[in-house]
């Protein structure tokens, strides 16, 4: 991430009030208003440029500040970024503080590039199994009685073996964000179509250009699943799935279909690509699980963490907690490798199936020392360790849905690198 | 209320009014329980019937509206048609259709239903064997996922079924770009979805049904599954057996 110097910020302020512009609230033009480009200025300019770049006077307590504007923007001094890697994108965890992600830092994975769709154009089917096959437009499905929701996304290959020491937490966890969800419950829509006794499973297939598909069990259905419109009190980005969305809480990203186009109903899962040749998990008994769903607890310190340098002294550890089978009960951190276990606390509210935030408050003594984190959640089941995963699966098991237990080493200097563990 | 408030925008005071009306009364519990006064205040009834109470709604209590010989304010009857229609919480299921949306018509379901199940359910009529696949894949495929199906950067390799490979489930899996359609595609009707789709990635969905069964035939070909001229369709693919096709089981993860 760039990070933006307060000296070039300053300098372009000062120009710009050298620039004599005078205004006032009347009539007058601000004279860097969001619309205008950043002021004319010989030195450097505000790094953060683009429409919504404002400068900063040296005085903001000398000069009448900017009149209310359409739209807010980030201060120019901020400027977090998800890191992309061709087919995803990982959300900055480490600039990021409490449990809702910034909707335009919220993970990608696609499987088609980011789907562009007319909401005007918008179409749900809903057919197969059901005794009334319909079509929902997009305002068809806003006046169904609608729901609110905060569950964490999380895709089911959010972790890689043998991570090396200079990873930032987003390289091995960025895949998991949080937000508000609004929508219908499918379950509703369910009810309206008629979903006939016999239906076990439904096709939900997105419009990307991968027409990218999952099979899901209609309990889910059933139980918490949404059709989601809106994403922490807007539309849904694009990148997220605009303007219709599935979300099924807890459940591995990838059956969180964006875009959501059609859903089928049927007595049989479908076995698509990716139910069957992705998203499956090969065990050392030489058998692949499929239908995968659920994720399980886990859990990551966010702060201190690489590139951080620390001081000796109190380290408030932070956090993130989460399970899809529920809530958390308890987050751990251990200093000795794992050997104890100290609480720390959680913050309120804890949401099931929700990344809740933690906070251990701890005196760094300035020498070399691990910091390891563990969630619990309300089934009772603990976070493993790399060994316990590759004890119960097999070395070969990957790359879904591993959660072990991650660290950071802090070394003499403060410099926190990532605690490396070999998978063998 | 949200018709009685789209309606009423902009048609001046009487509708707010009405509304005013209708929530006193609703408070009150219906028009029994009413003030004399209500009726005394200067609203034009019939306007404030028209203008704030869809007729279905004022249908659903009174057939026909009110009854003539009934001189009551309109806003006074439209409590007791609410308290006799749908629940009025949000959070309470409704049982019967909301009545939204409209009925998908046969051509507009067919259009997109394309998914292929593996007992062959989806699978369209034509056909295609793997020598009329390998023009379509040199056209087609070759670029992202190399000449023989061996895979380039771009592209995962399709092809791993060599003779003399060892078909060992564990040690090939490992590394995922080890996976290919011969040792992890569990069902050859995945194939044909997939390829009808999502490919080719750069431009999906303008390969003929026809062309997909001939790619789907050259991949199972190359995979030493079928004959270069084995017809593939509706009904010849279902039956071809996946190497994998017992290896893949529901999630039993330990907890």
């Amino acid at each position: 991430m760039k990070k933006v110097t307060r000296r070039g910020l300053l300098a372009g302020a000062a120009a710009a009030v050298a620039g004599g512009a005078a205004w006032l609230w009347s009539g007058l033009r601000f004279p860097w208003t969001s619309e205008d480009p950043p002021p004319p200025t010989s030195a450097a300019p505000v790094p953060a440029t683009g429409p919504t770049a404002r400068t900063v006077p040296e005085d903001p307590t000398k000069v009448l500040g900017p009149p209310p504007s359409e739209l807010g923007s980030r201060s120019p001094f901020e400027a977090p970024r998800r890191e992309t890697w061709g087919i995803s994108s990982g959300t900055p965890l480490k600039d990021l503080q409490g449990t809702i992600t910034p909707s335009d830092l919220h993970f990608e994975r696609h499987h088609g590039g980011v789907a562009m769709v007319d909401p005007d154009r918008y179409a749900l089917q809903i057919h197969g199994m059901v005794d009334r096959p319909m079509i929902f437009s997009l305002d068809e499905l806003k006046r169904f009685p609608s729901v609110s929701r905060i569950c964490f996304v999380e895709c089911s290959g959010n972790f890689r073996r043998n991570i090396p020491e200079e990873s930032p937490v987003h390289h091995f966890t960025g895949l998991t964000a949080q937000s508000e969800w609004t929508g219908v419950r499918l379950s509703t829509l369910l009810r309206e179509v008629g979903v006939q006794p016999d239906a076990r499973w439904f096709l939900a297939e997105g419009g990307d250009s991968s027409l990218f598909a999952r099979s899901i069990p209609i309990e889910k259905a059933r139980d918490d699943a949404i059709v989601a419109w809106a994403q922490n009190g807007e539309a849904i980005r694009p990148e997220n799935g605009y303007p219709v969305r599935l979300i099924l809480p807890g459940w591995e990203g990838s059956t969180n279909i964006k875009w959501l186009r059609r859903l089928k109903f049927a007595d049989e899962p479908f076995m698509t690509r990716w139910e069957t040749a992705r998203y499956t998990v090969v065990f050392d008994d030489g058998l692949a699980r499929k239908f995968m769903f659920v994720l399980d607890a886990r859990s990551v310190i966010t702060s201190p963490s690489y590139p951080d340098r620390v001081q000796p002294g109190w380290i408030e550890l932070q956090g993130l907690a989460w399970s899809g089978r529920g809530r958390i009960t308890r987050a751990e951190v251990s200093f000795d490798e794992g050997a104890s276990w100290n609480e720390a606390d959680l913050q309120d509210p804890v949401l099931p199936k929700a990344h809740t935030r933690f906070r251990y408050l701890w005196r760094w003594d300035g020498s070399e020392t691990t910091v390891l984190s563990r969630a619990t959640d309300e089934t009772g089941y603990v976070q493993p360790t790399i060994r316990q995963l590759i004890d119960a699966r097999g070395v070969g098991s990957g790359p879904y849905h591993m959660n072990p237990i991650t660290g950071w080493r802090i070394r003499p200097g403060g410099q926190v690198v990532f605690r490396t563990e070999a998978w063998a | 209320m949200r018709g009685a408030g789209s309606r009423g925008a902009g048609t001046g005071m009487a509708p707010i009014i009405g509304a005013l009306l209708m929530v006193g009364a609703l408070l009150l519990g219906g028009s029994a329980c009413a003030p004399d006064g209500a009726a005394d205040l200067d609203v034009n009834a019939a306007e404030a019937d028209e203008v704030t109470w869809p007729s279905t709604v004022s249908a659903d209590g009174i057939e026909g509206g009110v009854p003539a010989h009934l001189p009551i304010p309109a806003a006074r009857t439209a409590p007791q048609a609410v308290s006799r229609g749908l629940p009025v919480r949000s959070s309470e299921p409704v049982e019967a259709p909301l009545g939204f949306g409209r009925s998908a018509t046969a051509d507009e379901i067919a259009e997109w239903d394309i998914d292929v199940r593996p007992d062959g359910t989806g699978l369209p009529p034509g056909s295609g064997t793997a020598e009329e696949g390998v023009p379509i894949y040199a056209a087609q495929c070759a670029s992202c996922h190399g000449a023989q199906g061996e895979g380039t950067p771009a592209g995962w390799p399709l092809i791993g079924r060599n003779p003399g490979d060892v078909f060992d489930f564990n040690e090939s899996l490992a590394q995922e770009e080890r996976r290919v359609i011969g040792n992890y595609w569990p069902h050859a009707t995945t194939i044909y979805d997939y390829i009808r789709r999502s490919m080719p990635m750069d431009r999906p969905g303008h390969l003929s049904d026809d062309d997909v069964y001939a790619l789907t035939a050259w991949i199972l070909w190359r995979t030493l599954l079928i004959e270069p001229d084995e017809v593939m369709d509706a009904e010849s693919l279902p039956g071809v057996v996946m190497p994998s096709a017992d290896r893949f089981v529901p999630d039993d993860r330990p907890r």
